[in-house]
């Protein structure tokens, strides 16, 4: 007998947090290419109608079914996903939300729900009394009624959406509040952090807003411009910092690696679109495979590697630009810009050359440019692979931790 | 704890296997507040035994036989243990439970 081996006294029973346990099993977990980590669209449809978004209008009659989607659920928590982010569009939209949470929640997911908070009335907060989602993310696009409704061009809308923070924060769960930056609520920002900071809760903003999915532009009319955008930041003292720290101090960004996808899209984690496509990432949508079509865990386990094993183009722009490792630009974001995944994106060349201009004293000494690239010959470029690089505060569309 | 009670899994924690190791995972409760539990081997097997029919004494025979645990360290251990789930949340007297949705 080996009794310390079979470990009964050794502590059979441990706690974990949560967000520890990605840690504690990585090695195993990423040797065996589990997908610990798995997103799902429900629907991109919405009852709001911002300017800004990225989603197309949604196609109802395209949309997985109810049976369908349940067996998603099943079939990820056969291949070991824990947690499970759900979002849309607005994924309280379909009528059939509360029966496929329910049985995503009793596969044993951790359920993260991504939400305009505006449809989440008593039949919902009692769903989630049963059985507590493990994150709510509410997208609060104003402090102020004016404001919000302007942003989302729904009236009456800011009422339900706050009725519908009211009640996760009655109910006790855990919630995390989330804004685009635009040029209609950029100056409402501050104001929205100090309401989470009242509330307890945790607060993000994203200052670039991209095309849409599909490649449309007129959501750039918009966003700040790059000098706004890095303005803007610099006023936020812990945004400030971080970019101090990350740009100019001790913590010198990487440089990404040749493979297309650098991030960890895909590695351990899947995403599905509304409509049965299995993809590495919510972004990237060029590379996928149907459900309808093939088994998903065949998808995973066939063609994702191949996905992953793409080298970025050698003779993009990005490829010997000095400030690959300071942008932000990722396969998703150029295709979503520029319908390839690895070009340039204008935008994002401007920005970190902003940025890197505003921040990066000692920068210009830890980023030396490759061999044969003018230093400083790509002042507008913007590399691939920044997603998951280090930048901070970023939002990672898609990301669960 | 006394060997012959009866315990059961609790309703609303499921016993998720991923990466190899056995994760109790409570789907009625904040895993923020009761946390996630992870189980070895042995653990497993107590676990997956704790069905409201077998007393805590019939499961530390079959550890035994499975193990090659000697007697009174597996009574001792299954009683520790059994103690623990229930202070966690995670099993229950017999008679308290509804249906076991553990699996």
């Amino acid at each position: 007998m080996n009794f310390a081996r079979a470990g009964l006294r050794d502590l059979p029973l441990e706690r974990v947090a949560s967000t520890e346990l990605t840690r504690d099993y990585k090695r195993r977990i990423v040797r065996e290419r589990t997908p610990v980590s798995a997103s799902i669209e429900l629907t991109y449809r919405c009852n709001l109608h911002c300017g800004h978004c990225y989603c197309p209008p949604g196609e109802r009659s395209q949309e997985l079914s109810t049976a369908e989607v349940k067996a998603v659920f099943d079939e990820l928590a056969r291949l070991g996903t824990l947690f499970l982010l759900v979002t849309g569009g607005d994924p309280l939209l379909r009528k059939d939300f509360p029966e496929l949470y329910r049985h995503a929640k009793e596969l044993g997911m951790l359920v993260t729900v991504f939400t305009n908070g505006t449809l989440i009335d008593e039949r919902i907060a009692a769903l989630w009394r049963e059985l507590p989602p493990y994150l709510v993310e509410i997208s609060l696009y104003g402090l102020t009624r004016e404001v919000y409704e302007k942003v989302v061009a729904v009236p009456g809308s800011y009422d339900r959406c706050l009725a519908g923070i009211e009640r996760v924060l009655r109910d006790g769960h855990p919630l995390a509040l989330k804004c685009p930056v635009t040029r209609d609520n950029a100056h409402e920002i501050p104001g929205i952090a100090q309401l989470a900071k009242d509330l307890g809760v945790d607060f993000r903003y994203d200052p670039v807003i991209l095309g849409t999915m599909e490649g449309r532009t007129h959501t750039h009319a918009f966003r700040l411009s790059p000098e706004e955008i890095v303005a803007f930041e610099a006023r936020d003292p812990e945004k400030d910092r971080a970019y101090r720290h990350w740009l100019a101090d001790e913590a010198h960004p990487e440089i990404p690696s040749e493979a297309l996808f650098s991030c960890g899209a895909g590695k351990n984690s899947l995403h599905v679109d509304p409509y049965g496509n299995v993809q590495v990432c919510l972004m990237v949508k060029n590379f996928k495979h149907s459900l309808r079509e093939r088994p998903l865990a065949e998808i995973y386990r066939e063609e994702f590697p191949r996905i992953l094993s793409l080298r970025r183009d050698t003779g993009s722009k990005c490829s010997s630009c000095a400030s690959r490792a300071t942008c932000n630009n990722c396969p998703g974001m150029a295709l979503w810009e520029t319908r390839t995944n690895d070009s340039h994106v204008d935008f994002l060349c401007q920005l970190t050359a902003v940025r890197e201009h505003t921040y990066a004293g000692a920068l210009s000494d830890a980023l030396a440019p490759p061999a044969g690239a003018a230093a400083g010959g790509c002042g507008s470029c913007a590399s691939g692979g920044g997603c998951g690089s280090g930048a901070p505060g970023l939002l990672q569309i898609g990301g669960l931790e | 704890m006394s060997l012959e009670r009866k315990l059961t899994r609790a309703p609303g924690v499921i016993a998720r296997t991923i990466g190899g190791e056995t994760i109790l995972v409570p789907v009625r409760r904040r895993a923020q507040e009761m946390g996630l539990f992870t189980l070895n081997e042995t653990g497993t097997f107590v676990w997956s035994r704790l069905d409201g029919a077998a007393s805590l004494a019939e499961i530390a025979r079959a550890l035994c036989e499975a193990f090659e645990i000697e007697a009174p360290a597996a009574d001792a251990d299954v009683a520790a243990f059994a103690a623990d789930l229930e202070r966690a949340g995670c099993a229950g007297p017999a008679e308290d439970a509804t249906a076991g949705s553990a699996r």
